[in-house]
């Protein structure tokens, strides 16, 4: 086997089952009708070094083979702004918050009690690791699950909206429904909550939690409220929207990090079971709930910020209200880049 | 000046081109060789790696029709414009004609107020 025929079959290796026929057999009349045309030249065949030379020309075989494929992207250009965001949140308002409370929660060991013993300094860096590198994997393959999906084409289409100001009143209504009934569940969890024989109270570190939960839902009605009566967004509106939700993401994000640390937020009693199996029902209990509330809010922040970017760019302030804006808005131009 | 940035911005401008060159040198039939040297003889060079990819592009859009025969003792594929390709080349010609009078009126104006 000469050099030429080595360097097709290292193209052909890369190809597509059936693609490679075809494909190898045109670059190979394209490489002998160059080896032809310079040998007609020089008046002699190519040395191997010569051969070698033109080979080189054309570039590395898995390169040449790549140019023949339809370009891929585990993460298309679309979605990467949203994935960027995504990342960008999940580090703000879970690693940092989680952080924070392993701090306070080493502190409170060391000078009040022992609430969380078995927690050090070393056990912390290990689980903010571990953590990080699960969030990024499982947002990353989601993303490029996404990628091959229809839900591609929604993401590009997210910034299209035709009148940025108006408040769905759907979206107010099941949002003030859902602020009343946790602010409800918040203010009956600090008394105790009694399923069968199961008692469902804030645990060691549980209590200012569920109070702040309670003041943001309050506060998350009130704006629920508002938006029903006026159905517009406005700036400052806006932007207190998304402070209330951004601090509701911290608490969550900080009860999540706390029941995973080991000091639950919230404890389950249940006098019958086994200590242990009601342990393990509690740890995952917690996790999930608040991992829920954590995703569920961060969707919301999301949507806060592009929103604000909208009314930013659309140059809207708190004055008046004026007629929406008659244009459809493109995606591109109105992505959350 | 950088000039790997002129190169890579002088390859993006001539690879808008490319399609409307491979159209209109293919109102002959060649194959891929002799259009690659054809192209390259008028002064727009094109590395293999990038024709070929094209014409099978072209050929699936239904631009190019090809087939494959013995030229020369060797089998050639040889590729020529599709009824449907002469006309899509008519349109860009055209549209290339009317993107090179506004820019040279762009080019005119800004180069008298930049002077």
């Amino acid at each position: 086997m000469n050099m030429l025929d080595r360097y097709l079959r290292a193209v052909e290796f890369w190809l597509p089952r059936d693609q490679r026929e075809d494909v190898i057999a045109e670059l190979s009349d394209d490489l002998r009708s160059q080896i032809d045309d310079r040998e007609g030249k020089l008046g002699r065949p190519l040395t191997e070094a010569e051969l070698g030379t033109l080979l080189a020309g054309r570039g590395n075989p898995a390169a040449m083979a790549a140019r023949y494929l339809p370009q891929r992207h585990l993460i298309g250009p679309e979605a990467y702004p949203v994935y960027r965001f995504v990342l960008k949140m999940l580090g703000l308002f879970y690693l940092v918050p989680a952080a924070l409370v392993g701090i306070v929660l080493m502190v409170v060991n060391a000078t009040v009690r022992p609430v969380v013993p078995d927690l050090t300094p070393w056990g912390l860096i290990e689980y903010l690791w571990l953590w990080g590198i699960h969030a990024f994997t499982i947002v990353t393959i989601g993303f490029a699950l996404m990628q091959r999906s229809s839900v591609r084409e929604r993401l590009g289409r997210l910034g299209e909206r035709r009148d940025p100001l108006h408040a769905s009143r759907f979206e107010s209504a099941t949002d003030l429904v859902l602020s009343v009934v946790m602010t409800g569940l918040g203010l009956r969890l600090l008394s105790g909550i009694a399923l069968g024989e199961a008692r469902i109270a804030p645990g060691v570190v549980g209590a200012p939690f569920v109070w702040a939960v309670i003041a943001l839902y309050a506060l998350n009605a009130a704006l629920a409220m508002g938006r029903l009566a006026r159905p517009r967004w406005t700036p400052s509106g806006t932007r207190l929207q998304l402070a209330t939700t951004g601090a509701l993401l911290l608490v969550f994000a900080g009860m999540l990090a706390a029941s995973l640390l080991g000091a639950d937020a919230v404890s389950i009693a249940i006098p019958s079971a086994e200590a242990e199996k009601v342990a393990r029902l509690q740890r995952w209990a917690n996790a999930s709930a608040w991992l829920t509330m954590v995703v569920g809010v961060l969707i919301a922040v999301f949507h806060g910020t592009v929103r604000l970017r909208w009314l930013r760019d659309d140059g809207v302030t708190d004055g008046p209200v004026a007629s929406p804006p008659a244009r459809t808005m493109a995606a591109g131009t109105r992505g959350p880049a | 000046m950088n000039p790997e940035l002129f190169e890579n911005l002088k390859l993006e401008l001539r690879r808008g081109c490319l399609v409307l060159a491979v159209l209109a040198q293919l109102r002959t039939e060649q194959y891929g060789y002799s259009l690659r040297k054809a192209l390259e003889d008028r002064g727009m060079e094109i590395d293999e790696g990038t024709l070929y990819p094209l014409l099978r592009r072209l050929e699936s859009q239904g631009l190019l029709l090809s087939e494959w025969r013995e030229h020369e003792k060797r089998k050639k594929r040889f590729y020529r414009l599709s009824p449907d390709g002469a006309e899509m080349l008519d349109q860009l010609l055209a549209e290339w004609t009317s993107i090179g009078v506004s820019l040279t009126g762009i080019i005119t104006e800004t180069s008298h107020e930049y002077a």
